[in-house]
């Protein structure tokens, strides 16, 4: 679990507050030995009797993603949100990611008679929260609506980019999977 | 079905379309990467195994209730009423768009239920107006020219599976919720259930 921010064209790594307090991580606490921490997690739940394994980014995010260089028009990412059904594009310069653009950008401007001389450049917004892939969904979502969000790359070790994660894939996973309340 | 789409301010069922075509349409977005292929038809391998030895497991577990009646699986259904927020923001017929465009700066919300004598005959949604904002005559035009007419609406009693179920098919971000008497009550947007997601369920999932 660890998330980036994007500043001045580089990923930093940055832990969000609100997921380092608390007792998020209650099932494996690290000032007890682990044979411990386990022992006390079936006991819980010992009226569950079948293995339980949690959720990843990696397995629900959406890929390939699509990207866009820097000096793209704007009509070329309205065609592109079209064809393969997607509301954010990763915007890359060289190769390394520099921002981010996404549908609302695109109608605010859309009647306007500028729209077909603008660059992609212009309009994207330059920060943007990436996660590592080993980060849970339920971390996810809490980062959505706390900086109200709606997608988020999710990047290797090498801070390059494999996938996208939004809201609509959250919801994917309340529809196919079988979830237990806390 | 407690679903019900009002258009015009008259109310019909709304049938969802079979559960197999919502999944083939989740399938296409989700091809991974070419490294990523071959993991992936281990994984669904394993998830087909473990599914049918979930099955065995449970048909033991249920001749063992039927014996003992000790075991128990608490499985809580979550309903509407539960993650909904209340009270909405109504937005009458008879306004103008300009003051609906400022009302959402003000609360920061994207969507709202437009409603003729309490009884609701549309959505308006912050895209709707953004995109025509330019317009020369924006200022004097009325909100019913921008709703759209025919609204997807949930009862109180609706799962939140079904919910998501609809907003994954049909991509809408919102759907108003409505009492026994087609009142508005509440109203369950993605950011209501990412709340729900992020306080009440961990991410588990039983293999």
């Amino acid at each position: 679990m660890s998330f980036y921010i994007l500043i001045k064209e580089q990923l930093i790594q940055y832990d969000f507050d609100y997921l380092t307090d608390g007792n998020r991580d209650h099932k494996w606490d690290k000032t007890k030995p682990r044979s411990q921490c386990m022992n006390e997690y079936l006991e819980e739940n010992s009226d569950r009797r079948s293995k339980v394994k949690e959720l990843y980014a990696n397995q629900l995010m959406s890929s390939p993603v699509y990207f866009l260089e820097l000096d793209a028009k704007l009509p070329v990412a309205k065609k592109l949100m079209g064809k393969f059904g997607v509301n954010h594009i990763p915007i890359t310069k060289n190769g390394e990611p520099v921002g981010i653009i996404s549908d609302r950008d695109l109608i605010k401007l859309e009647k306007t008679g500028t729209f077909s001389y603008l660059c992609v450049e212009e309009v994207m917004s330059t920060l943007m929260v990436c996660s590592s892939s080993q980060s849970s969904l339920s971390e996810v979502a809490e980062v959505f609506v706390k900086e109200k969000i709606n997608a988020m790359p999710i990047v290797d070790e090498k801070l390059a980019i494999i996938g996208i994660v939004s809201s609509r894939d959250i919801l994917r996973a309340v529809v196919e999977h079988k979830f237990l309340l806390k | 079905m407690s679903l019900v789409v009002a258009a015009g301010g008259r109310y019909r069922d709304y049938i969802l379309p079979e559960k197999s075509i919502a999944r083939k349409i989740s399938k296409v977005f989700k091809t991974d990467n070419d490294n990523d292929l071959v993991l992936k038809e281990e994984f669904d391998r394993e998830q087909e195994n473990s599914e049918s030895k979930n099955t065995k497991q449970s048909i033991g577990v249920s001749k063992y209730v039927k014996a003992k009646g000790i075991f128990k699986v608490k499985r809580e259904n979550i309903f509407a009423r539960d993650i909904m927020s209340s009270p909405v923001k109504l937005i009458d017929k008879k306004t103008l768009a300009s003051e609906a465009y400022k009302m959402m700066d003000k609360y920061q919300y994207r969507h709202f239920p437009v409603v003729e004598e309490n009884k609701i005959i549309g959505i308006i949604s912050d895209r709707d107006l953004v995109g025509r904002k330019t317009e020369r005559d924006f200022n004097s035009l009325k909100i019913s020219s921008f709703v759209t007419d025919e609204v997807i609406v949930a009862k109180l009693e609706t799962e939140l599976k079904m919910i998501a179920r609809i907003m994954v098919y049909e991509e809408i971000g919102a759907l108003p919720i409505i009492n026994d008497e087609y009142e508005v009550v509440g109203i369950v947007t993605k950011t209501d259930i990412l709340k729900c997601v992020m306080n009440n369920m961990r991410f588990d999932v039983l293999v």
